[in-house]
């Protein structure tokens, strides 16, 4: 008899024990946890659960800021653009205001949108003059214009920055900007023509090998096509592998152009994340402002 | 079963639990398009694929290493830009499919092979927006 009525009494207190509410302090820090974790998803659950259950809590407009930029660190730059818009018109005048402001252009930025970035930064900038983000906009606009490939805005922007730690990694960066145009490039208007003079020849040019190769015998089997249905006076063939060959040798210079625009991107992009590895910027949400780690 | 499931709804919330459990948050589904083309050529053209990919391809096997496979890719290509340029990038994936540029692409694992990955996107990024 016992044993039924504890094991009632325990089915009956499960239900309360699942959904009891938690304090505020207890939800935030195990939203903060799940945060720190890089579990974005959840942590926004949590953040979220907070705002409902306690909707006048004096924390819940910072709570509002963390669930933008846990969307911004889960890479939704949707989802956390509204967040930070609503803050940052809803307290213009507080330092919150003025991160979620900053926040904008650089959820901009992260999502590659350049120009919208760095007009949200000049107007942060407008709007906030006296703001010590001020300099890392400087900073940000510098790299949003080298994204673009646009040096000398780039190191234009850079020479703006008045802080001395900042002012001498943008300094270093500069030069490192004004060698752009010296990194190992190939010219996809010679790789066509080498490919047009010899098929493969413009892909060796960008360093595929075997790209080339295989280009060089279709096109030479196709040429020999063309001479040997000429000679017997086959002219239908003549024509079908004629149409056939010209598909082939058009795609050999295209391919060669397509490789050398390759080969450039690649060149771009590693040159890029090897930059931004020692001059990248990170921007990290420390409960109450946003502080930047190099 | 379905009765049976209705009368135990905690048995039913915790297949729910289990189900959604392998499930990415942060996924979204969406419904492939479907398209629909229209006119005398598009309509040969099409015709053409079908009769590749169901009858010509399956004769001699899957020997296309990269992905989506070549005559697809040259499908999709074709598509989007047009019988000269889209027939141009099919050419020249036929002749890059060489198995032997496996470092300039990633891998894919697709129809039970491992696979260069190489979509269109990846080789007309020069000469379109993004």
């Amino acid at each position: 008899m016992k044993k039924i009525f504890f094991f009632f009494m325990f089915f009956s207190f499960l239900p309360l024990s699942l959904f009891s509410k938690d304090s505020p302090e207890q939800i935030l820090q195990f939203g903060n946890h799940l945060y720190q974790e890089e579990d974005y998803y959840r942590a926004i659950t949590e953040y979220k659960r907070f705002l409902y259950f306690y909707p006048k809590h004096p924390q819940n407009s910072h709570t509002e800021f963390q669930i933008g930029y846990s969307y911004l660190k889960g890479e939704k730059w949707e989802a956390a653009l509204p967040y930070f818009q609503k803050l940052s018109t809803d307290f213009p005048h507080t330092r919150l205001g003025e991160n979620s402001f900053f926040s904008i252009a650089h959820t901009h930025f992260l999502s590659k949108k350049y120009k919208a970035a760095q007009e949200t930064w000049n107007e942060f900038q407008e709007r906030y003059p006296k703001s010590s983000l001020n300099d890392i906009a400087w900073y940000q606009k510098g790299w949003a214009y080298f994204f673009q490939e646009k040096t000398k805005e780039a190191t234009q922007e850079l020479s703006l920055i008045k802080n001395p730690s900042l002012k001498n990694k943008a300094m270093l960066l500069s030069t490192e900007i004004e060698k752009w145009h010296t990194l190992p490039y190939r010219s996809p208007f010679l790789a066509g023509m080498f490919s047009a003079m010899l098929p493969g020849l413009g892909q060796w040019y960008d360093g595929r090998f075997w790209d080339g190769m295989s280009a060089l015998v279709v096109n030479s089997m196709f040429a020999y096509g063309i001479y040997a249905t000429w000679r017997d006076e086959h002219y239908v063939a003549f024509g079908i592998v004629t149409f056939l060959a010209s598909g082939f040798y058009g795609g050999n210079i295209f391919s060669a152009v397509s490789s050398a625009h390759k080969f450039n991107r690649n060149v771009k992009e590693s040159k890029w994340q090897i930059l931004q590895k020692k001059y990248g910027v990170n921007l990290e949400w420390n409960g109450n402002s946003l502080t930047i780690k190099f | 079963m379905r009765a049976s499931l209705n009368s135990h709804p905690m048995i039913s919330t915790l297949l729910f639990i289990a189900l959604t459990a392998f499930l990415d948050p942060w996924s979204v589904t969406e419904k492939a398009p479907v398209m629909k083309e229209e006119g005398f050529w598009n309509q040969r053209f099409e015709y053409g694929f079908y009769f590749y990919q169901k009858v010509l391809s399956p004769a001699d096997g899957a020997r296309c290493g990269m992905y989506p496979t070549c005559a697809d890719y040259g499908y999709q290509a074709i598509q989007k830009h047009g019988p000269l340029l889209g027939g141009w990038m099919a050419t020249d994936r036929y002749m890059r499919d060489n198995g032997r540029g496996n470092s300039f692409y990633s891998l894919i694992e697709k129809f039970g092979h491992r696979r260069l990955f190489d979509p269109v996107s990846a080789n007309d990024f020069w000469f379109t927006a993004p």
